[in-house]
């Protein structure tokens, strides 16, 4: 029959004119219908009997579809599921999670997923996978909320390996190793996180026996793997091998790591060198200058400003050993408070400055609550305030707009024109799921600032800020909202708007 | 509330993206004053640009929709937020009276209806001679069109199909706008349908030559016309393009079933919106097929929801296998359903092979097949049974990851529309659950 048929095409595709007409002799059925078109050839013209003929075929090959035969195996079914699924949520309005509220309600509510152990709906993850590959930021979130589904579904599509490991801790270390081993280089970075979860000790070696043939970039991942969970374990392999990498990007990552692991040689060794150059003598704290870097601190990623041997340059050197030794030595040291200790320095402007700053890192580093405030408080607040923005733990976002609320007479709005609203700015920086109190205290001026200004941009961090409000105060906001006149609803619906879904999508997760 | 609908069949009704979204959006009830439901409707009024609020009513018996708003999207905006606050805010709808704009329109939704059936009855006289005129001159003009396509696919076999590439579109275009000028626009679709496919890639000319074949049957069968028996007639008419009197139509006995709403799917071909609906008869264990047009965002019809159960009376357009129908009369509200009826993949193919024999031109056909794998392989989507037999499936990439996701791996049962030897999947149901593509 495929015989005939491709004949038939053939003289089709030629064109009669040039071909004589085939003998179509399919056999069976078909052949003795083909027999009667052929012997209408009298009467009918030789394109007639084609296309009568290719009709005929067309139709006996529809009839008789057979389906194919793969090459290949059904994969194996992804087995049960540990968490449950949030299919409540709906599927249109995941696209609109994601579609229009990527950067502020999607990050909250996976890890809301994350932490009440609800799994995507199955329909949705090719979604989710597909926004992790294009975006790497949001691997950690959607990864650990796939499902066992979303793990077996990665596994075969290589655009999504960086899914395929699963996260549960029993997942042989075999399988992680070969993963490491073998696998692009998104996956090894998740078969080492899941490797030291499971194994730490063999993570760790398996880490050592391919660090010198490892990419820069590689190793600064790994790294970043290391510093999600470093322990004193991780210390000599960052202490001997990684510390002493020829690239300065390998260095400077393993120092901000063991900066944070106080027990580390490394840490001691700062903290001895700052201990030297910072001392309380009397009511007064003097500080000195660290000698020209010897063969040690050079090891430890201590070098030289630009200009060597100027007054800039010990301060510089200064600078990068108090930066990273924790500030609550210095309280501890002293027995000061911050506070106190900030009234006491008074050493020439840019001497002070740059030891604010380093204060400032050495806070925003080691989380240091006390110390933040203490500094964003202080007559410096204003100077080091962009210093802190990429350590500040959501807490601290929080405390930072209530203590410039309370240096503003309690209110949002300052004097300042538009754009440089600072606390506005600072509330911006709010970007994640509100505390009820802070909420509470912020809300009545946010409201107030509605009525009383005709900021575009006061309108618009109030539009924004829907979707960090707490979905427990909803209904008490739309209440206050509502006694607001109707002029203000071009401001408050698009709030309220964006709040009511945020609450419907979080609404799901309880069900 | 008569109907059971989940917020994402509601969404399905919505004319388009943006619709989708405005309504989302409006779904807030703080938006809307007076809310209210009853068995047979819902109401409420939402505040628009103008003074007054725009008045929202829904039919629920038959899922009709009537908004003040100016718009001429249909559903508008406020009617699918209504309809989704009903399904996702029961509880925010008062269980009272409905206001006078609802009754009036319900009661004139209802008059309506008992006067266009009323006038069904009524014997319309019928200037027979007039009609037996119009009908032999149609006649006369579809005859002359299709010997025009009888000698114009002639020239094409002559010439060769290899010339066909380097034709222009507008060389399928004038013999398609000529059918129509014939009155037979059913062949000039199948002409408009060839266009592209000379420039589809690898193996056109097989394909070419499968629709050339298939439009050159009708042209045989059309010059046999008075041959034939009456059935195939009808068959060839509706292929042709003739166009059934629906009202004569509704006159006749139909065939009362629980019908399982099985799929949907709606098409766009340039303006025109072109919804297909797919229905089972649970006890007649026979397909129906509801078609609905509409022009841009206009009106398609709301009242068939995938995933539910239309206990009605279905009348069938006549022909050779008659599946086109009309729902002439509704029995009993719809109640959701989890599961549709699925066969085999060899009875799939059988019911196919058979309905083929009946009637040629059958271009799509429904397939709704039990305990199926989806899986990709050679950069192909396909749907394996047990037996290792598989059928090649028409979806893009971002719906092949999801069936297979919704499959788990596991067999599912899926519904779709079979067409040029591909599936195109409609409905799935896994274990857990039932899903609309």
């Amino acid at each position: 029959m495929s015989t005939c048929w491709d004949d038939l095409v053939s003289i089709a595709l030629i064109g009669t004119d040039q071909q004589k007409m085939p003998e179509l002799k399919p056999g069976g059925q078909l052949g003795i219908l083909l027999d009667k078109i052929n012997a209408t050839a009298s009467s009918k013209s030789k394109e007639s009997i084609i296309l009568s003929s290719a009709g005929c075929m067309s139709l006996h090959q529809k009839a008789g579809t057979i389906p194919d035969r793969l090459n290949s195996k059904k994969p194996e079914p992804c087995g049960a599921e540990d968490w449950l699924s949030c299919e409540e949520v709906g599927h249109s309005r995941l696209k609109i999670l994601i579609e229009e509220h990527e950067r502020t309600i999607l990050p909250l509510w996976l890890n809301a997923c994350a932490a009440k152990k609800r799994r995507l709906p199955e329909r949705a993850i090719p979604l989710f996978l597909d926004l992790a590959k294009e975006k790497k930021e949001f691997r950690p979130l959607v990864c650990p909320v796939i499902g066992n589904v979303g793990r077996w579904l990665a596994a075969m599509n290589s655009d999504w390996s960086f899914a395929a490991i699963s996260n549960n801790v029993e997942s042989s270390v075999e399988h992680l190793e070969e993963s490491f081993e073998t696998g692009p280089a998104d996956e090894r970075v998740r078969a080492l996180e899941e490797l030291r979860r499971a194994n730490p000790e063999r993570a760790l070696t398996k880490l050592q026996e391919t660090w010198d043939s490892e990419t820069i970039s590689q190793k600064v991942s790994f790294l970043d793997v290391i510093a999600k969970n470093c322990t004193i374990e991780d210390e000599p392999f960052l202490e001997e091998i990684s510390l002493i990498d020829k690239r300065k990007e390998v260095r400077e990552r393993t120092t901000f790591i063991l900066s944070k692991l106080l027990e580390s040689r490394f840490a001691q060794r700062m903290l001895a060198r700052a201990l030297e150059l910072i001392k309380l003598e009397g009511k007064r704290i003097n500080m000195s200058f660290p000698k020209d870097s010897d063969k040690e601190m050079v090891r430890d990623g201590i070098v030289k400003a630009a200009q060597p041997e100027t007054i800039e340059d010990k301060i510089f050197r200064l600078v990068q050993i108090v930066k990273v030794v924790p500030p609550s030595v210095w309280s501890t040291q002293f027995r000061m408070s911050p506070e106190q200790i900030l009234e006491k320095i008074e050493f020439d402007d840019i001497q002070k400055r740059s030891l604010i700053r380093a204060w400032a890192s050495a806070a925003g580093l080691h989380s240091d609550k006390d110390w933040l405030l203490a500094l964003s408080n202080s007559k410096y607040g204003a100077f080091i305030r962009d210093k802190f923005e990429e350590f500040y733990e959501p807490g601290m976002h929080e405390e930072i707009v209530l203590s410039m609320m309370r240096d503003n007479g309690g209110k949002l709005l300052t004097s300042d024109v538009d754009y440089q609203q600072p606390i506005l700015n600072a509330l911006l920086r709010c970007n994640h799921e509100w505390s009820e109190p802070f909420a509470r205290k912020v809300m009545p001026q946010m409201l107030e600032s509605i009525k009383t200004s005709k900021s575009g941009h006061a309108h618009w961090v109030f539009k924004t800020m829907g979707a960090y409000f707490p979905v427990s105060l909803a209904n008490e906001i739309e209440t206050e909202c509502k006694k607001l006149n109707s002029d203000f609803r071009e401001v408050i619906d698009p709030f309220l708007t964006i709040l009511t879904f945020k609450c419907e999508v979080f609404a799901a997760l309880n069900n | 509330m008569p109907i059971s609908l989940t917020s994402e069949q509601v969404l399905a009704l919505a004319p388009d993206a943006s619709s989708v979204k405005s309504g989302k959006d409006l779904a807030s009830v703080r938006k809307w004053g007076n809310l209210g439901c009853n068995e047979d409707s819902a109401w409420g009024e939402c505040q628009g640009s103008g003074a007054l609020p725009y008045q929202v009513r829904i039919d629920l018996a038959e899922l009709a929709f009537k908004c003040t708003c100016p718009s001429r999207k249909f559903p508008c905006k406020h009617s699918i937020a209504l309809l989704l606050m009903l399904v996702e805010q029961n509880s925010a709808f008062g269980q009272n009276s409905p206001p006078a704009w609802v009754i009036e329109w319900l009661e004139g939704r209802r008059n309506r209806a008992e006067k266009k059936a009323k006038r069904e009855d009524e014997d319309k006289p019928v200037d027979a001679v007039a009609q037996a005129k119009r009908q032999e001159q149609r006649k006369n003009k579809v005859a002359s069109g299709v010997a025009e396509l009888d000698r114009w696919l002639q020239d094409i076999l002559r010439q060769g199909l290899a010339g066909l590439k380097a034709k222009p579109f507008s060389f399928w275009e004038s013999m398609a706008a000529r059918l129509v000028d014939c009155q037979a626009p059913g062949l000039a679709r199948l002409i408009r349908d060839c266009a592209g496919v000379a420039s589809s890639g690898e193996g056109w000319q097989h394909k070419l030559m499968d629709k050339l074949g298939t439009i050159y049957l009708i042209v045989e069968a059309y010059n046999r016309f008075e041959s034939l028996d009456e059935s195939m007639q009808e068959e060839i008419k509706s292929v042709i393009g003739f166009t059934t009197n629906q009202d004569e139509l509704m006159k006749t006995v139909g065939i009362k079933d629980k019908w399982e709403i099985v799929g949907q799917k709606v098409e766009r071909e340039d303006k025109l919106r072109v919804q297909r609906t797919w229905l089972f008869g649970r006890n007649t264990k026979r397909w129906a097929l509801i078609l609905n047009f509409a022009h841009g965002t206009g009106m398609l019809d709301t009242s068939l929801v995938p995933g539910h159960l239309l206990e009605a009376e279905l009348v069938f357009f006549p022909g050779s296998f008659p599946i086109r129908a009309l729902v002439r009369e509704r029995h009993e509200q719809c109640a959701s359903i989890d599961a549709f009826t699925a066969v085999s993949t060899e009875e799939a193919l059988q019911n196919y092979a058979r309905a083929l024999a009946s009637n040629p031109w059958i271009e799509r056909f429904p397939l709704s097949i039990e305990n199926v794998v989806p899986v990709r392989h050679a950069n192909r989507w396909w749907l394996l049974d047990h037996n290792e037999h598989a059928l090649k499936m028409t979806v893009d990439n971002s719906l092949g990851w999801q069936l297979i996701t919704l499959s788990r791996g596991e067999p599912i049962n899926v519904f779709g529309e079979w067409s040029d030897n591909e599936m195109r999947p409609l409905t799935v149901k896994t274990e857990a659950q039932l899903v609309s593509l």
